[in-house]
Parts: C-alpha cells; structure tokens; sequence
C-alpha cells in the first residue's frame, strides 16, 4: 500500500513537471535563447503506422514581431500538395511526378493534413479556409488562413491551439511512407508563415502555396514533440531526447517518445522498425546515424564526413550551436526521403557495397550538413532566395570535401579523377544556355536549369570570390555574414553590403568594379569568357630612308640594315558581355615573366611591345581566380604548345578503338 | 591444358599477327588523328595543354567539350560504324586465321581463308550475334522490367547487387559458350566442309559438351587479359610517362599489348583446333 502511494506522488509529480516542460536534455550549447523564438510549437501525437498518420495537438506560441495587429495567420499545409492531383504541386506535371505514376495510386497512397479544430485561448472553433496567394488554384489546400477571435497586438503573443491529423502519403518526395513500415514526417503538422516585411518595407504573411520547385521558410522557436508509437519503431529526428521509448503501462506495445529542439526553423521525423543506431561523437555534438544493416560498412565514411564538416565550419565560418545531429541513411525502400536537410536532422543517400573512391555518398551528407548553417541557422527565404542557401551549401560543400579528401575530393576511381569545385563549375559551364536565368530570383522561376544556375552558378561566384579575396579575408567576410544574421532571415542585400565592404577593405583588382559585378553575376544572366587569340614576333626595322636626326635639318640616309629587338603583340578577345578587369601574365622566350591588368572593357585588345626577346605565351587570370570563365582552355595562347598532350589523347584513342573492335567481334 | 606453352602459339606466328595488326591499326588511326585534329583545332595553342600532357586533364577536358563538343561528337559516329564496320572485316579476319591454323599455311593461309570463307563466316557470325542477343535478353530483360518494382519494395539492394554480380557470371558463362561455339562452327566449316547450319549446331554441341574442360585454358586467357588491362591502368597513371618520350613509350606499350592480344586470340583458335574431334 505504501509502494502504491508512492507510485502515486511520483506520477503526480511526474505529470505535473510535464506541465511545466522541464527538459532533460540540451538541445544547444547554451542555455541563452539564440534564436528570437518567435514561432513556438508543443506537438502531441499519437501514430498509428498501420495507417501511416499521427493525430494529436498542437500548441503554438507565436510572437508578434511587427508593427501590425494581427487579424489572421496563415499556415503551412505542405501534407496537402499530396491530397490529389490538383494540388498546385501536382497539377500540370502530367501523370508521372517523380518516377511515381499518378494513375495507379490507391486511396491509401495520397496523403493530407487537416486541421480539426483551432481555438485561441480556450475560445470558440476559429474560422479558417484554405488561401491561394500564388495561384488562384481553388483546389490548392497547401495554405490554411486562419481567422483570429482577438487580435495580436503588436508586441503580443498568440496562443493558438490546435487538433490536428496528418497522413502520409507513399512518397513522392520527402515526405511519406514506403514499403517496410518506413515513415518520414516531414513537413508533417501547419507551420506558421513568416510575418515580415518585404523587400519595399510592407508588413505581411509571407506564406507560399507549396510548388514543385520550391523549398522551405520558417521563423526560429522552439519544439517540444512528444510521440506515441508502437514499440518496433526506431525513431529520430530533429533535437535532442528527452524522452526515448518509454513504455505506456496502460498501452501494452506502446511507447512514448519526446524530442526537444530550440532555435531551431522546423521539425522532422523519423520512424522505421529497420534502422540500426550508431552513436559518435564530436566536441558538444552527439551524432546519431540511423542506417540499414546492409549499409553497415558505409557507417565509417558517413561518419567521417559529418565530422569534417563540423570541424570545417567550426574553424572557417562558426561553431555548430545545437548538441544533437541526427542523420538518415534511408533503406532502399525510403530512398525517396533521402537528399535533404532538416533543422539538426538530415538525410543522405547511400548505396551496398559503394566503391571507396566514388565519394558523392559523403559529398551528400556535408552538403546536407551544410544547410545547418545556410537554411537553418541563417534562414534565408528558401522559396524566394534559394540560391542564399543551396548555392552556399554547394560552396561549403566543394570547400569541405576538399579539404578532407584533397585533389580528387568527389571521385578517384579507375583513373578518373575528379575535384568537388571543378565539377560544380562544369554543372554550370556545360548548361545549354549558361543565360537561362539570373541566379537572384525565385525558385519557382527557374524553370530549366534550376541546379546548375541556383547551386552551381552561385558557388562557382563564391569560388572566384575566395579566389580574388584569399581564404582568410573571405573566411573573415563570411564569419561577419553569418554573425550578423544568425538565426535571422537574410536577404541578398545583407549579403551584397558584406561583400562589397571586404573588397573595399582588402583591395584588389575586382575591388573597383565590385558593386556592377556583383549585379552582373546575380542579377542579369551575364556570361564571362575571355580569351587569347594570337601572338605574332617579328623583328623590328632600323629606321631606313633620310632620316633627320635628333630633329635637326640634317637628313642621314640610312640604309636597311634589322635591329636587336622583336615586335611583339597579342590578341586579346572579350567574348561574353561580363566585365572583370583581369590580370595578365606574359612570358618571354628568355625566361622571363611580366605582368599586365587589363580593365577587360574592349571585346579586342592588342598589347604591343618591343623588345629584344619575343613572346612565347599569354594568359589571362593565370591563377585561375575568374572561375566564372566559362572557358579556360582560351584563356592563353603559346607560340611553344605542348603537343604531347594532344598525343597522349590521340593515341589513348587509337588503343581504345583497337579494344573496342577486338571485342565487339568475339563471335565473328 | 598440359602446360602454359599454347599461349605463346602466336607468337610465333610474327607475321600473321602482323598483319591483323596492321589492318586494325589502320582503321583506329582514322579515328586518332581526327582525335588529333579536333583538340589541335580547339586548343592547339593553349596552355592548358599542358595540363592533359600531365594527367590533370577532368577542368580542361570538360570545357573542351563544353565548347567544341560539337566537333566531338561525329567521332562517336564514326567510332559506331567503324565497329560495324570491323565486325564484317573480322569475318574475313577470322576466316583467315582459322584456315591458316587448321592448314599450317601460313604464307597466304590468311588471304585464301578469308576469300573462301568469308560470306559463310559472317553468316555465323550473324547466327552467333543473335543467339547473344537472344539469350542476353532472356538473363536481363526479366530482371529490368522487375528493377523499379524492386527499388521501392526491398527491404535492402544487397539482393539487387548480388542479382546483378549472378547476372553478369551467368551471362559471361553464355558469352563463353557461344565463343567456343563459334569457334568450334568455323573448324567444322573449314576443316569438315560441313554446312553453315551443320557446322553451327555441331558447334554448339560441341561447345556444350567441352567447355567446362576447356575452362581452366580459357580462364588463363581471360586473366592474361585482365593483367593487360590492369597493367595499361597503372602505367597510364604514371608521371614519367608524361614526357614526350615517355608518352610515345607508353603508345608503344599500348600497341605492344594490343599485340599481345591479337596472337593469344591465335593461340587460343589453335588450342580449341587441338582438342577437337576428329572428322
Ligand atoms: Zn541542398
């Protein structure tokens, strides 16, 4: 009887600190918000797998930030986009979406979320309606604006509470169920819109509809997410673990599990009975990698690389605030879910039996680690700015992975070798049209060529930048972009003043024209490619003929007699519209080597010269620090080229056409 | 198998091997000296040739192709029909090493094999290129069509990779059956002056009943082959081979082992000859 009371007072107590939120694990370093913390949720709910949805509730504390008084919010619906086939997400892709086909999706396939009831402060059942701000598509249910009974004042608080149900649907991207009881919430329960001004100073909900070519945006705050499951799950996510997998007495089979993130842009699970926990650690950061048994030799590399990059940006950009990183390396079956980047939580993609010098399984996981920095901790406005994050996410990725793997960072496998920078720059130098888009636009406006401009065209512009500035003066740069705007929503602008304060600080030759090269390259579609199109030396003429010398009336015929020096000249082309004042390396057929700077306006340039060696080569940007160029084989030209390459490759051709036809005709 | 001596058959055979040397070096340089051509046309004065001529080749090959790629691409083209091209040729090659094998004449054995037999040859050749086609089909195309299925239902794709690996043994054990059986087709056509069908159904059998005895012989080509392969992969790499000299030595070596394999395939006609039946 005295056990049972004491049983009694503990779960009294127990429930009431429950209450209260205490939390027994840190989900960041300090215990100082980082973050404003404007958009706060306490989500509960129960999942029952068996039909791939959660219900629960969900408490939302939102500050109002602005100068208005807020009448009504609008919410993130992104389950919706998989409701049906018209959805704004789906319609007009024709009935093939992702490799998934449309037409034979069974009524348990598609997926939604559902706001069953939403009350402020204990009141009534609000008003609310779907919203289409992008569109006009009336079956779009991807926004949910929700009209409040008391309005926020500026400065106030709104406590908004809400029963919810989400279901998954069989993914199609992301978010969703797949074979083997494997689930993935993400983007799972309404999200608050961002309430802020745009880029003309008018305050307002800045909620999209959900698009195909689009991402993401939330508010910082905190999460506490409180699971109930059946007891085969593994379950990760996004935070630390408050509360892992204790059992539910009155539920036999049932567990309850509670995940705590702060300063953090969202929240995302994951729940499969096939999942394997392995646990590293690195300084504060506890990683926690969920992978199939048969990946289980991969789980060092995945690992290795999720370390660099923690190190990497420690040192170079700034230390990792958060004490929890969690990575999916999805089965097979939830590969769908793989590839992308959630607040201290990200996915991977990888592969049995991987060959170790093919390295894009680590590539993923920095680039994906990468985003903890350019999406969640600077968060950008994904949907309006991707290029703030993935084409910096590139960047730091191709920084990382060759700082950790060297020269041949991506790939080193049967002669083939390959660094990260060189093939993102070739993603974007190999478009069809490199004048597709301007980089500074948003997502849903790029139609073609979204990776190559968005994340390839943006890290190649960083690439020349680190390049012109040198890595400490561009660590420098970037450490005070990501103090400055750490956990606030940055926009081009922050960006540009950054970039255009470290030029004029450390002077160079891109530092006068920085302000129009930035526009250049960001905003209009222009294309830079310079080239060196000839050299010609011929030897010089004495003056011959009746020459009058040193401007007297005297006349001296002088016969026609070659001097010691050498007319020297080079042809310089500017073949794209992109302007960049360029350094110019000569060098001569005594050895040695001068430098000139050209401001790179002409589309032809001659250089002259008169001298008593000749000119052997010319080359534009001889350090490779304009690695925007589309083209650096015309970059130099050489009186002397080294035609053994050429060779090597005309006979490495000859060998393989002999192989190739010795064995096509085994059977003949 | 006896010992290792077959293999070096061919290499007395000097001028033969010679010869199918030289037709097919013909045929590669066309393509070579485009190759020449086309990158001395684009970059014929770049420094970054430079860069190729020392093996770090991946920036200045991608805007080579990014810019003249257009100039590339008829090479591939030509690279098909050459191939086509070398499959009618090499009946008559074929031929030709066949009869000088089986008659020992290896003056004009080579000439008089292919003139005589060539039609019948390629007809073989045909029949064989179909069955390949045939039974290639009939190992992948139900594991193709299944793939997609597999990829979002397996629990993992250890089975697919491990599919793939049974697969690919499978399909090189056909391979090698029906290059016996081809084999053994133009020794009964040469030798027996059987029938086109005559000789390809007792080839087949034939292949059926022996190859597993001719394996262990076979196999040791193979691996001779894949020690070639493997030894061209590693000089490639090497940095003393970037020089003009060097780079010559190493077309050298190249053609040396092309060599190499023009007489195995000539030691391993005469090793089959060896263990077939008599009329
Ligand atoms: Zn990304």
């Amino acid at each position: 009887m005295r056990h049972c009371l004491t049983c009694f007072i503990l779960l009294l107590l127990a429930s009431n600190l429950w209450g209260q939120v205490s939390i027994h694990c840190a989900p960041t370093r300090t215990t100082e918000a980082l973050s404003p913390r404007i958009a706060n949720y306490k989500i509960d709910v129960n999942f029952t797998h068996e039909e791939h949805k959660v219900t629960g509730s969900e408490d939302i504390t939102w500050h109002n930030v602005s100068p208005d008084t807020i009448y009504f919010v609008r919410l993130y619906m992104y389950l919706n986009a998989f409701k049906n086939s018209q959805s704004s997400y789906l319609s007009g892709a024709g009935l093939n979406v992702m490799g998934q086909d449309l037409s034979n999706r069974k009524p348990e396939d598609w997926g939604w979320v559902s706001v069953k009831k939403a009350v402020q402060q204990g009141g009534k059942d609000l008003t609310r309606a779907y919203v289409q701000p992008d569109d006009n598509n009336i079956h779009d249910e991807s926004v949910l604006q929700i009209e409040l009974d008391s309005p926020v004042l500026p400065g106030g608080i709104l406590n908004l509470s809400l029963s919810f149900e989400s279901k998954l649907p069989r993914t199609i991207a992301r978010s969703g169920y797949g074979e083997h009881d494997f689930n993935h919430f993400v983007h799972w329960y309404p999200k608050m819109g961002v309430y802020e001004q745009d880029i003309d100073g008018n305050w307002g909900w800045n909620c999209h509809q959900f698009l195909r070519q689009m991402e993401f945006y939330g508010d910082h705050g905190n999460y506490d997410v409180t699971i109930e499951s059946d007891q085969k799950f593994v379950l990760g996510g996004s935070g630390c673990r408050d509360i892992y997998k204790e059992t539910l007495p009155e539920k036999d089979g049932r567990v309850v599990s509670r995940f705590i993130a702060h300063d953090v842009i969202d929240f995302g699970w994951v729940a499969s009975p096939n999942l394997l926990e392995y646990e590293d650690t690195w300084e504060h950061v506890e990683i926690r990698l969920l992978s199939p048994a048969a990946h289980h030799n991969l789980v060092p590399r995945l690992l290795q690389a999720a370390k660099h990059s923690l190190s990497y940006f420690k040192e170079h950009l700034g230390e990792y605030p958060y004490n929890t990183l969690t990575i999916l390396d999805p089965p097979l079956h939830g590969l769908r879910s793989g590839f992308m980047e959630y607040p201290t939580y990200i996915t991977g993609g990888s592969f049995y039996a991987f060959p170790k010098g093919i390295r894009s399984m680590e590539s993923l996981i920095v680039h994906e680690f990468s985003h903890q920095y350019f999406m969640q901790i600077l968060a950008n406005n994904e949907k309006e700015e991707p290029w703030l994050d993935e084409g910096f996410v590139t960047f730091y990725e191709d920084c990382i992975m060759e700082d950790a793997y060297g020269d041949a960072s991506l790939a080193d496998f049967l002669g083939y070798r390959v660094r990260n920078s060189a093939f993102t720059r070739n993603e974007y130098t190999s478009l069809p049209n490199p004048r597709v888009s301007p980089i500074a636009v948003p997502g849903w406006k790029v139609n073609d060529a979204y990776k190559g401009i968005i994340y390839s065209k943006t890290a190649t512009i960083l690439q020349t930048l680190k390049r012109y500035l040198g890595e400490e003066h561009f660590d420098e740069m970037m450490k005070e972009y990501f103090v400055k705007n750490q956990f606030t929503h940055p926009r081009k602008a922050d960006f540009v003043e950054i970039v255009q304060k470290e030029f004029d600080r450390h002077q160079n030759v891109l530092s006068p024209v920085i302000d129009q090269f930035l526009i250049d390259v960001l905003d209009d579609t222009k294309v830079c490619d310079y080239a060196v199109t000839n050299i010609t030396n011929s030897i010089a003429i004495k003056p011959t003929g009746w020459v009058n010398e040193d401007n007297k009336d005297t006349m001296t015929f002088q016969s026609y007699s070659r001097s010691d020096f050498f007319q020297s000249s080079a042809r310089l082309e500017r073949k794209g519209d992109l302007i960049v004042p360029l350094e110019i390396e000569l060098k001569w057929s005594d050895g040695s080597t001068t430098q000139e700077v050209w401001d790179g306006i002409q589309t032809v340039f001659l250089l002259r010269y008169e001298k008593p060696v000749q000119l052997i080569s010319v080359e534009i940007d001889p350090k490779r620090k304009l690695f925007l160029d589309i083209d650096f084989n015309n970059n130099s030209y050489t009186t002397e080229p080294s035609k053994g390459g050429i060779w090597k490759y005309a006979f490495r051709s000859i060998y393989w056409v002999q192989n190739a036809i010795q064995s096509t005709s085994f059977l003949m | 198998m006896n010992n290792l001596k077959f293999l070096f058959y061919g290499f007395g055979r000097k001028r033969l091997v010679t010869t199918i040397y030289l037709i097919q070096l013909t045929l590669a340089v066309t393509i070579g000296l485009q190759v020449y051509q086309v990158i001395d046309a684009s970059i014929g004065h770049s420094v970054s040739l430079e860069g190729i001529r020392l093996g770090n080749a991946h920036m200045v090959i991608n805007d080579l192709l990014n810019v003249h790629g257009a100039s590339l691409s008829p090479l591939i083209g030509q690279v098909r029909w050459l191939i086509l091209t070398y499959l009618l040729l090499a009946a008559f090659i074929h031929a030709g090493m066949w009869y000088t094998v089986i008659h020992r004449n290896e003056r004009s054995g080579f000439w008089i094999g292919g003139s005589i037999y060539f039609g019948r040859c390629v007809l073989i050749g045909i029949i064989f290129l179909v069955l390949l086609l045939i039974l290639s089909a009939i190992i992948w195309l139900p594991f193709l069509s299944k793939f997609g299925y597999w990829m979002e239902h397996l629990m993992s794709e250890a089975p697919l990779v491990w599919g793939i690996g049974a697969l690919l043994f499978l399909w090189s054990v056909v391979c090698v059956h029906l290059f016996v059986a081809s084999c053994y087709s133009r020794i009964y056509l040469i030798r027996d002056k059987m029938s086109v069908f005559r000789s390809v159904l007792k080839g087949i059998k034939t292949s059926v009943k022996k190859t597993i005895f001719l394996l262990p012989a076979l196999m040791l080509v193979l691996f001779v082959l894949i020690v070639l392969y493997a030894l061209h992969s590693f000089i490639d790499d090497w940095r003393i081979l970037s020089s003009s000299i060097g780079i010559i030595v190493l077309f050298i070596i190249q053609q040396i082992i092309i060599w190499i394999k023009i007489s195995l395939r000539l030691s391993t006609y005469h090793y089959l000859l060896t263990k077939a039946e008599g009329v």
